[in-house]
């Protein structure tokens, strides 16, 4: 199980989250969704500590730590527990797909050469890449790289992944075929927080969906109770428009 | 004013025979602007506290003056001072004992550490945010990210930085006659000075210079090739 409580994270003088709390079951698949700008992606970034949160507490594999004052061992330890799909893929440039999936296993989890190989490459066939374990990212699609980009967290076989919109950055085209590799992992029950403006992709495959606005939760629930039956205005506002433009598109 | 080609070899031939004087100069001043520039850079690109705002202001000084003057003020300094420090320190040597391309090297290095800490900072620079950030994601720490993701990414946006920091190095060289040091260019104006034969010994010079210059182009560009495989080709 990980939770987080009371997050609380300020750019200067914009406040971005306001006291967060969540909680996440094994094999929960969570879709966070929102309006740009509340807070859904820091929230995300600090759990990973790639933003650093003013306040805050996390727990995760049954440890405590503060979100603000950790140390750095603790903040590998964390780090090691989870994985994190970029919405810009951030794939390393100067390796290979199967360097960029073994990277994590052999420096940061000392796995030997040969099983982080085997591993890799059986992450990489998840994906569907088993013609490029040995091309570098500027020879693969922005839906390629994406998917290296998964196959490189469940490689890591973390206790939570933490998908950045992964689908933002790609073309229209290439968006159905990543949200199918995501659908198929969740379905293999690993633990996911998923942020995404992929409003089927989340009433489908999660089995919570919280909605964000202005730096807090304001209603989570399951997709059936958020998309059918909002409590929250804001909520209903949020899904109005964002149909709306779904039918104009 | 008519061309000699015998007059031109011979002050080819005198410019040739100090290469090694100017190259070493160059090489030397590189390594040293490596060794003291690498290091200036990474505590301007990772913020480091008190030393970022120094190091920024002193090599903005630095950059601003001739390196003439830097050249300078240094022998100025080691004329009025060598004897005192040398005896400080219990050596028995004085000025007349050392040579000046010491001097040269020590002066041409203060320059070469401005120029090239900038040129490393640059390169860094250059490796985006993600690039960090997925390492870490991966739980590598940051010593692990820095050496395994960014530095082999900078170094390839370095190389033709680096190289144009040497060839500005070896053309900066031709001012340690400030000091007295005889180089590429200015062993053939001494040849022109005797035989008044300036045109042949300011093109021996240049083309020594070309020659030169050509060679690390290539060298660089082989070295970009060699190490950047993973970048698609450029149509």
């Amino acid at each position: 199980m990980i939770q987080v409580t009371n997050v609380h994270k300020a750019f200067g003088k914009n406040q971005v989250l306001k006291g967060v709390s969540l909680t996440v079951e094994q094999g929960d698949v969570i879709v966070i969704l929102g309006p740009s700008g509340s807070g859904k992606t820091t929230l995300l970034r600090t759990i990973n500590f790639l933003d650093k949160a003013d306040e805050g507490e996390l727990t995760i594999g049954g440890k405590t730590v503060h979100l603000k004052n950790a140390t750095k061992k603790e903040i590998l330890e964390v780090r090691r527990k989870t994985a994190f799909v970029f919405q810009n893929h951030n794939l390393f440039n100067n390796k290979t797909a199967l360097e960029n999936v073994t990277e994590g296993l052999i420096v940061a989890r000392k796995v030997p050469k040969a099983e982080a190989e085997r591993r890799g490459k059986e992450a990489l066939d998840k994906v569907g890449l088993s013609e490029r374990y040995d091309y570098y990212p500027s020879q693969l699609s922005g839906g390629q790289q994406q998917r290296v980009g998964i196959a490189r967290a469940i490689v890591l076989n973390p206790e939570v992944i933490m998908f950045d919109e992964p689908t933002s950055a790609l073309d229209p085209e290439l968006v159905g075929e990543t949200l199918k590799i995501i659908k198929k992992i969740a379905q293999e029950g690993i633990t996911m927080i998923v942020v995404t403006h992929e409003m089927s992709f989340a009433s489908d495959v999660a089995n919570k969906v919280v909605f964000m606005d202005g730096g807090v939760i304001v209603e989570e629930g399951t997709p059936e109770e958020i998309f059918t039956h909002p409590k929250e205005e804001r909520t209903r506002q949020f899904l109005k428009r964002i149909l709306r433009d779904e039918e104009e598109s | 004013m008519n061309f000699q080609l015998n007059y031109f070899l011979l002050c080819l031939s005198s410019s040739f025979q100090k290469i090694p004087v100017s190259l070493g100069i160059a090489l030397v001043t590189l390594l040293i602007g490596l060794l003291v520039g690498t290091p200036i850079a990474l505590t301007r690109v990772f913020r480091v506290r008190i030393l970022n705002p120094v190091f920024a202001c002193i090599v903005a000084m630095v950059k601003a003056v001739p390196v003439n003057l830097i050249i300078l003020m240094t022998s100025l300094w080691y004329n009025a001072n060598f004897n005192a420090v040398a005896q400080a320190l219990g050596l028995n040597i004085t000025v007349a004992d050392i040579s000046k391309i010491y001097v040269a090297i020590a002066a041409l290095s203060i320059a070469a550490i401005a120029l090239i800490s900038e040129s490393v900072r640059g390169a860094l620079m250059s490796v985006g945010k993600g690039q960090y950030e997925a390492g870490y994601s991966v739980g590598m720490t940051k010593f692990q990210t820095f050496t395994r993701i960014i530095m082999p990414q900078a170094f390839l946006v370095l190389i033709p930085a680096l190289i144009g920091n040497i060839n500005s190095l070896i053309k900066l060289s031709s001012l340690v006659i400030l000091v007295g040091v005889q180089d590429i260019l200015n062993a053939g104006i001494k040849n022109a000075s005797i035989y008044y034969c300036y045109l042949e010994a300011y093109l021996a010079a240049a083309c020594i210079y070309w020659a030169l210059s050509i060679i690390c182009t290539n060298l660089g560009k082989w070295a970009e090739v060699k190490l950047g495989k993973y970048r698609r080709t450029q149509a």
